[in-house]
């Protein structure tokens, strides 16, 4: 037998002192009027299976701590027991304690800890209107695809690392052949490339040639031996050697400038203050995770106070998912300011080298002083990268391509300094020549050894990142089928759940898709237009009825093992026409569960009774009512009674505001009977009528429509009394002086005549609302699973 | 069978079947998940680098 609650205990919590209500298993129906304690039951059943009140979360100023406790008591007061049937298991919450869950629960508390079996009006549209990673979040985790997806994110991350590894060891190969190229004075992109370069110089030169690089080496020494002991020959040889050194810089501006607009982009999502708060408590928030998975205890690490640690750990997991959604952008720019980092340090390795190797050539000061003020430069202007590596400013790149210029020109300018000095030396021709080669030859050999080490590194990444690659990809297509594939069957139940809320409506096709990692993109096909946000062209009413569909798809395919559902006062835009879909998909759908609905509206109330009653399952729930409220006794609470019981009541103590009673009565009735004939009506935007517009549109329609039988005879001349008796209505309505002068009798007269109109278009037989149908051409029952179905034939 | 374990039990037939990734890496990141482990990126990134070392040994004998 499934678990049901059988009576919930509530003390000192949240405007309830202390109170008792017994549901004995059955579903719940409590309606009360604004400020009566209705939504505090509502709190007190989250607090006792979450923990927590959502709606006090996330609020300067308040928390469950501070205002979960009843005016006057403290948090060491604060209980609620609920007992469940069967096995008449009491559990308990306190501030302190949490319910000791035993076996038998377990899945039960598993489905309610989520808290997905609450729906209160404020939480209606957060389905609807959220971004899509939000709405992901807030359906993900009822799906319980939070794990699987920190799992997919740290993927992710694995392959995106040993990408920039990757691809910085392809551009530093590129790099080491742009600078070959330079120095070899011609394009070289393979070892066999450099080599024909290489020949080419020595042929020019007059000097042997080589057959592979490995020979380099040993063929320079050979030429060296010839300059031995001659110093100025030496002196002249560093000199080329730092020449060649400078040819070898690459300032690839077009390349960094366009990776620093690329992270710019990036950057300016990122600099928001909250969002910077979000992301500096990341590493505080991974840190009391791991500490909290490891505690086991239910004491804070820190002061040893008294904590959920269960509940605190899956706090610190959901505020972890927003932050590595945020982090995922900030990971892309740290690899865009890691490669311009990397490039950037390139230039001041080799030129903050060549300056004080040339310190020997007097003739070079001044023009190292200003290469030393640009090593400077580039490296003041490396905490700007710093900076906007941590997201927390952009690159300023109009002073990076300045500088960047400034660096090309110096570079080059440079290069003609030293060169024309090395032309300037008293040696021979010969032996310029043979030093420059060998020279050359040396850095060359240099720079294929760093290429031949990278390409082994690249390789062993290369084979690492074709794993993560694959882990990651096929991770991600079979998470997005699956999930996509529970949201194909969700969207046909929310469709499906829609249409019978709003039947033969311009809005359908509802689509949900997993277009991105962590989000759901919602869209509905309005008047013809496909793919719309359900708020293009949706109303209020329309979207608050999608929110109700999505909520409840939920808790059918998900909460299996939990039959309680609570709405907390979820119809208010909702007109009552499309209210009586709602009551019908309630009971077709979920007839099954433990339903809790609270509400402060009669006509809601009114409606779901009667459709209880029409579906005979009124013996399935408590019908209570939360009449008033004070801050010593919190709520009342008594039995519902029905709006003609309580004008009755009234009638029989000689109340004459039975007769206000009555009014509202009337227009209830008069607005269903409206609804129930199709009867045409002045279009209001509002759908706010006037008494007056519904009587005449209501009997007008009942005239022409209904046709014989005695029925119409019968609803002509409810109405006719009613309309003699009206005018009792509008005396007692507006505190009219003239009240005084009537009798309880006159005013009996006419609340009778306005229930013996409503009642005169209920089904004999089963008591469901009539309705007019335009296929069938007949009124009747609108109740389809009732037996004998009252019918009557309309033209 | 839970949606998460319905992905777990496709993700690991899928690798088993992929000859790109090592038996090692495979092996590891099942117990990995079987142990209720927390697969973070410093895991990944070490059953990786066993795997492919493994995968290497092996090629040599």
């Amino acid at each position: 037998m499934p678990t049901r609650i059988k009576k919930i205990n509530i003390s000192a919590f949240r405007g309830i002192p202390d109170l008792e209500l017994n549901l004995n298993g059955k579903g719940l129906l409590l309606k009360g009027d604004n400020g009566t304690g209705k939504s505090s039951i509502v709190d007190a059943l989250e607090f006792f299976f979450c923990g927590r009140v959502r709606h006090l979360e996330g609020v300067q100023g308040v928390s469950l701590q501070r205002h979960g406790p009843h005016i006057g008591y403290s948090s060491n007061d604060v209980k609620v027991c609920v007992t469940f049937d069967p096995g008449e298991v009491e559990l308990t919450r306190t501030f302190n304690v949490e319910p000791a869950c035993p076996e038998i629960l377990r899945e039960y508390f598993g489905v309610t800890q989520t808290g997905v079996f609450i729906l209160r009006r404020a939480q209606i549209l957060e389905f609807i209107i959220s971004q899509p990673a939000e709405r992901f979040r807030a359906i993900g985790n009822i799906m319980g695809l939070e794990d699987l997806d920190n799992i997919e994110l740290a993927m992710m991350h694995t392959r995106d690392n040993l990408e920039v590894d990757f691809n910085g060891k392809s551009e530093l190969i590129k790099n080491s052949f742009r600078q070959l190229s330079g120095i070899l004075g011609k394009e070289v992109k393979s070892e066999v490339e450099v080599l024909g370069a290489l020949n080419d110089i020595l042929k020019a030169g007059g000097l042997p040639l080589i057959k592979s690089l490995g020979e380099a080496e040993r063929h320079a020494e050979k030429m060296l031996q010839k300059a031995k002991g001659q110093e100025a020959v030496q002196r002249v040889g560093r000199l080329e050697r730092l020449s060649l050194e400078l040819k070898s810089v690459v300032v690839d501006k077009e390349g960094i400038v366009k990776a620093s607009d690329k992270a710019n982009e990036k950057i300016k999502g990122l600099l928001g203050e909250q969002r910077k708060k979000e992301m500096s408590v990341a590493a505080l928030l991974e840190v009391g995770a791991k500490v909290l998975e490891g505690w086991g205890e239910n004491t804070c690490p820190l002061c040893q106070q008294e904590i959920n640690g269960g509940e605190l750990l899956e706090r610190i997991r959901v505020r972890l998912g927003t932050v590595k959604a945020l982090s995922q952008n900030a990971s892309e720019v740290r690899r865009e300011c890691a490669g311009i980092k990397q490039k950037l340090e390139e230039i001041l390795k080799t030129l903050g080298g060549i300056v004080p190797k040339s310190k020997e050539f007097g003739e070079l000061a001044e023009n190292n002083e200003v290469l030393s003020e640009q090593i400077d430069s580039i490296r003041r202007f490396m905490k700007s990268i710093e900076t906007a590596g941590a997201a927390e400013g952009i690159i300023p790149v109009a002073t990076l391509k300045e500088m960047l210029t400034r660096t090309q020109e110096l570079v080059g300018s440079s290069i003609k300094e030293y060169d024309g000095l090395f032309d300037a030396q008293k040696i021979m021709d010969a032996e310029k020549e043979v030093l420059r080669v060998v020279a050359l030859i040396g850095q060359t050999k240099s720079i294929v050894e760093n290429i031949s080490k990278t390409n082994m590194e690249l390789k062993s990444t290369g084979r690492r990142l074709a794993i993560a690659r694959n882990i990651y990809s096929k991770f991600t297509s079979i998470k997005k089928n699956k999930v996509q594939g529970i949201f194909d069957i969700m969207q046909a139940d929310i469709e499906k759940y829609y249409g019978l809320l709003h039947p033969g409506d311009a809005h359908k096709n509802i689509r949900m898709r997993s277009t991105k990692r962590a989000s759901v993109e919602l869209k509905i096909e309005s008047f013809g237009r496909k793919d719309e946000d359900p708020r293009a062209y949706g109303s209020e009413g329309h979207l608050d009825s999608l929110g109700l569909c999505i909520f409840l798809v939920l808790v059918k395919k998900f909460n299996n093992a939990c039959l309680l559902v609570v709405l907390d006062d979820v119809v208010t835009t909702v007109d009552v026409g499309h209210r009586e879909n709602i009551c019908r998909l309630l009971i077709e759908e979920f007839g099954d569960k433990q339903l809790v609905i609270t509400t402060h509206e009669g006509l809601w109330y009114e409606q779901l009774r009667s459709h209880h009653r029409a579906a005979k399952v009124d013996g399935n729930f408590s019908y209570i009512a939360a009449t008033k409220w004070d801050v010593d006794a919190g709520p009342t609470i008594r039995p519902y009674k029905p709006r003609w019981g309580r004008i009755e009541e009234k009638l029989g103590d000689g109340d004459k505001s039975a007769g206000n009673d009555a009014r509202s009565y009337m227009e209830w009735a008069l607005e269903s009977i409206c609804n129930a004939l199709e009867s045409p009506i002045v279009f209001r935007s509002s759908r706010e009528w006037n008494v007056g517009e519904l009587f005449s549109s209501a009997k007008k329609r009942a005239e022409s429509l209904i046709k014989g039988n005695g029925f119409k005879e019968k609803v002509l001349k409810a109405f006719k009394e009613l309309e003699c008796t009206t005018i009792y209505a509008n005396i007692t309505s507006h505190n009219n002086p003239l009240a005084e002068e009537l009798s309880i009798d006159e005013v009996g007269n006419f609340c009778r005549a306005v229930h013996n109109l409503y009642c005169t278009f209920l089904c004999p037989n089963c008591g469901s609302m009539l309705i007019y149908s335009r296929n069938f051409k007949i009124i009747r029952c609108s109740n389809t699973k009732c037996d004998k179905p009252f019918e009557v034939k309309a033209s | 069978m839970g949606i998460k374990e319905e992905i777990f039990e496709l993700f690991f037939s899928a690798l088993e079947g992929e000859k790109e990734v090592p038996e090692l890496t495979v092996r590891e990141l099942k117990q990995l998940k079987e142990c209720g482990e927390l697969i973070s990126e410093a895991k990944l990134l070490g059953l990786i680098e066993r795997g492919c070392q493994d995968a290497n040994e092996n090629k040599e004998d």
